[in-house]
């Protein structure tokens, strides 16, 4: 049964589909085994999914990856293969989480952050920043910076997925990071622009 | 090509560590198999309960008076008595008795006739001749012959007290 991430991203959807309800099936009946697989597929997926919306925080981010497994081992029942996929219902769970955590703790004052610092303290505040940015951004914006710089996807790549044309991506994109500076604190765009 | 400025902020990566992956695993397998052996547990629970229900409810019915035994009738069928059939008369001529009057002296006539009228009440159940003869009988006799004697039956009672009234 057992299968690797990229075998399970890489099937056509009907088939990830009837695999995914085989191996729920068997969680819900208590199949040890079958929980394991599940959390194999797609625990590398949902950690670097979480990292990548706490900006890198580790800490937060095995907090936040922690609380999403427990949550979905004990809502299993709610999970629907034709909705969508492990993962994806995963990373549901994980984005409501961070938008909780994010969204409730405003990030301390702007910091002057640089990028290329060295120093742990900045590099905790620039991803504090990220967070809350990222947490503050709309699904769509932040779904689409997602595709780009944590799934690496080209334009055109996020455009045949998503149906879409690649001008249509590319104009969300630009919209997308637009936000996402004027959502940041000021000192931090004007470091990085 | 302009650089793009939130690459190097937006790509960042992060492994997690094989422990807290494998502690992690444990933990929710863990999970899995606390909630199995709750379910079981629950529905063993549910079993017993149902058990220990149904044992009550025996206990309860065994532990109420409920009186006498309802009497069981035995539905048997009634037992058949026989009704009396007719006997069938004798299809012996019924005219026949008549026809003896007439072989009789006068005098005699009015007993024969009495005679035939008793046979057809008693023996041949035919009213009509036995009016007729008993008609016969009354209007050949005397006047003494109106009186009712404890011989007479009801018919003769009945043409004898009629006759008296028309007489009256």
């Amino acid at each position: 049964v057992s299968r690797n991430l990229a075998e399970n991203a890489a099937m056509p959807p009907s088939d990830r589909s009837s695999y995914e309800r085989a191996l729920r099936s068997a969680v819900l009946a208590g199949d040890e085994r079958a929980w394991q697989t599940l959390y194999d597929d797609a625990f590398e997926g949902l950690f670097a999914y979480v990292a990548w919306r706490c900006g890198g925080m580790r800490d937060d981010a095995e907090e936040i990856v922690q609380e999403t497994w427990l949550i979905a081992v004990r809502r299993i029942r709610a999970f629907d293969p034709e909705q969508a996929s492990f993962l994806t219902w995963l990373r549901g769970i994980a984005a409501n989480l961070l938008r909780q955590r994010f969204r409730r703790a405003r990030p301390r004052a702007a910091l002057p952050l640089d990028v290329a610092a060295d120093d742990g303290e900045r590099r905790r505040e620039q991803a504090e920043v990220i967070a809350h940015t990222l947490a503050a951004l709309p699904e769509r914006y932040e779904a689409v910076l997602r595709a780009k710089y944590l799934d690496e996807q080209t334009v055109d790549e996020i455009a045949a997925e998503w149906g879409e044309t690649p001008k249509a991506i590319e104009s969300l994109l630009t919209r997308a990071r637009q936000a996402f500076r004027e959502i940041c604190p000021t000192n931090f765009h004007e470091e990085t622009s | 090509m302009t650089e793009d400025p939130l690459q190097p902020l937006l790509a960042c990566r992060s492994a997690p560590s094989p422990a807290f992956r494998e502690a992690l695993k444990s933990r929710t397998a863990r999970v899995l198999v606390y909630r199995r052996r709750l379910r079981r547990l629950a529905w063993a629970g549910s079993c017993a309960a149902c058990l220990l229900l149904g044992a009550c409810a025996v206990l309860a019915v065994q532990a109420i008076d409920w009186g006498q035994p309802a009497q069981h009738t035995k539905l048997t069928p009634p037992d058949v008595v026989p009704v009396p059939q007719p006997a069938v008369a004798a299809k012996a001529p019924t005219v026949a008795p008549e026809r003896h009057v007439f072989d009789r002296p006068a005098p005699r006539r009015a007993e024969r006739y009495l005679e035939a009228g008793n046979y057809f009440v008693d023996e041949a159940h035919d009213y009509a001749s036995a009016l007729r003869c008993y008609e016969q009988a009354l209007a050949g006799g005397d006047a003494s012959a109106l009186e009712i004697t404890p011989d007479d039956n009801w018919l003769v009672m009945a043409l004898k007290i009629d006759q008296q009234r028309k007489e009256h």
